[in-house]
């Protein structure tokens, strides 16, 4: 099963320290004082609505309907992660229509001299959650994250957290009574 | 793996690979304006010449995009030869296209910033480099553009110059261009692909179904989305997207931790 990072919107107050993690761990390292609007392109978005702020970004599905209908190889699934594979992109966008969750983007990037070859390979790109790949230290996002919102989810925690979620439906059971059926969503 | 020599160091390389792709990753700089590793070599534009000799290849320049490796080869990428075509090279796609800022850009870089060519002749962005013809045929399965006409009359273009009822309006062609030949132009609910004096193709955009911003084309949908399953493919616009899923985030506490 595919690994994935998660917000928990309860924790999060929208203060977008994750999104400026992301941008500076997807930039070159003198990003801090170069970073400019154009270039800052964080792979995980703070949406905050009336009810709710939580990052929202890839959820690295399994079964992944930008993988399937990109024509180019551009995204592949990888080990526990769909990864972009940026030089073979041209662009169509079909990924972004695919996607469900809006987390992947078709931008124009800057060429990055240090990793790819200046010219002629390719000046637009999908950009998602790659999970920190080239990052030793995991997503930037999960450890910078002031409240601990953001959590790294795979198959042993979410085994976990459905656990916690039947031992929750079973006590609800005992003392709510069947409003505890749905009362759990609430937090 | 083959063994080949790349400006005097020895690399292994699997076989099948082109010197383009052994000397990127060797991070040997080679200029390309026709190769994109969504497409398969073509050799049109000749930037990426360089100077190879083995025991399966006569001494002399070559694409390193359509040459592959053999076992013994050397290659140099930056032999006096090699930096004089380039130049010349260069100062004929510059005859042709004077007005590419990223073919001057380009051709800078290398040493080149005049050209002797191209007086009286017709100027365009366009460097036939065939990356939107490809892109169009062989990626998106489309072929709204394809080439006309020979030598100096060969262009992009639509069938007979007319509106591309093929187009499904995606811009890959506008994305692949290394010259900004071909564009995309958004406005007011409507999609123009443009070739610089030409119309591709025009369409209306489907508006998102949530917040009413353009999305989509029609045909785009119906075209390179078939393969979801029902339902799936739906014209909602990215920030509506985002709002949905974090609608739907569930806050259960401690649950990920």
């Amino acid at each position: 099963m595919n690994k994935l990072v998660i917000a928990d919107p309860g924790r999060c107050i929208g203060c977008r320290t994750c999104e400026l993690a992301c941008a500076l761990a997807h930039s070159a390292p003198d990003a801090l004082t170069t970073l400019s609007p154009a270039s800052f392109i964080p792979r995980l978005k703070v949406v905050k609505t009336a009810t709710v702020s939580t990052p929202v970004q890839c959820r690295q599905c399994d079964d992944a309907p930008c993988v399937a209908v990109c024509p180019t190889g551009t995204l592949v699934m990888g080990d526990h992660s769909v990864q972009v594979i940026p030089s073979r992109c041209i662009g169509c966008k079909s990924c972004m229509i695919a996607c469900r969750f809006g987390v992947i983007e078709v931008l124009p990037c800057e060429m990055n001299l240090s990793d790819r070859q200046p010219f002629g390979t390719t000046h637009v790109e999908a950009v998602k959650c790659d999970l920190c790949e080239s990052r030793g230290a995991g997503p930037a996002c999960v450890e910078v994250c002031p409240t601990k919102a953001l959590y790294i989810v795979d198959s042993v925690v979410l085994a976990q957290a459905a656990l916690k979620r039947r031992e929750h439906s079973a006590a609800m059971l005992v003392i709510g009574g069947s409003d505890g059926y749905m009362s759990h969503t609430g937090g | 793996m083959t063994t080949i020599t790349l400006n005097g160091q020895t690399h292994e390389v699997p076989e099948g690979m082109t010197v383009l792709e052994a000397a990127r990753r060797a991070r040997i700089d080679i200029p390309t304006l026709c190769h994109h590793e969504a497409l398969g070599s073509y050799g049109a534009c000749r930037v990426c010449v360089v100077e190879a000799e083995g025991p399966a290849q006569r001494r002399g320049l070559a694409a390193a995009c359509t040459l592959p490796v053999s076992d013994g080869l050397m290659v140099m990428t930056d032999s006096p030869a090699v930096v004089q075509t380039r130049k010349v090279i260069f100062e004929l796609l510059l005859g042709r296209s004077p007005d590419s800022e990223s073919l001057r850009t380009m051709a800078k870089r290398y040493g080149v910033d005049f050209t002797r060519f191209g007086e009286g002749a017709q100027h365009d962005l366009c460097v036939r480099c065939g990356l939107c013809v490809r892109t169009c045929k062989e990626k998106i399965g489309t072929a709204a553009i394809s080439f006309a006409g020979r030598g100096q009359s060969r262009s992009v273009t639509t069938e007979f110059g007319a509106l591309s009822e093929l187009c499904i309006g995606c811009g890959s062609c506008a994305a692949v261009c290394p010259t900004g030949m071909i564009r995309v132009e958004d406005a007011a609910g409507e999609r123009a692909i443009v070739r610089q004096d030409l119309m591709i193709a025009r369409f209306a955009l489907l508006t998102c179904t949530s917040c009413r911003a353009p999305v989509v084309t029609q045909k785009f949908l119906d075209q390179r989305l078939q393969t979801l399953p029902e339902g799936q493919a739906e014209v909602l616009c990215l920030d509506c997207k985002r709002q949905r899923t974090a609608a739907t985030a569930e806050s259960f506490p401690n649950i990920w931790s």
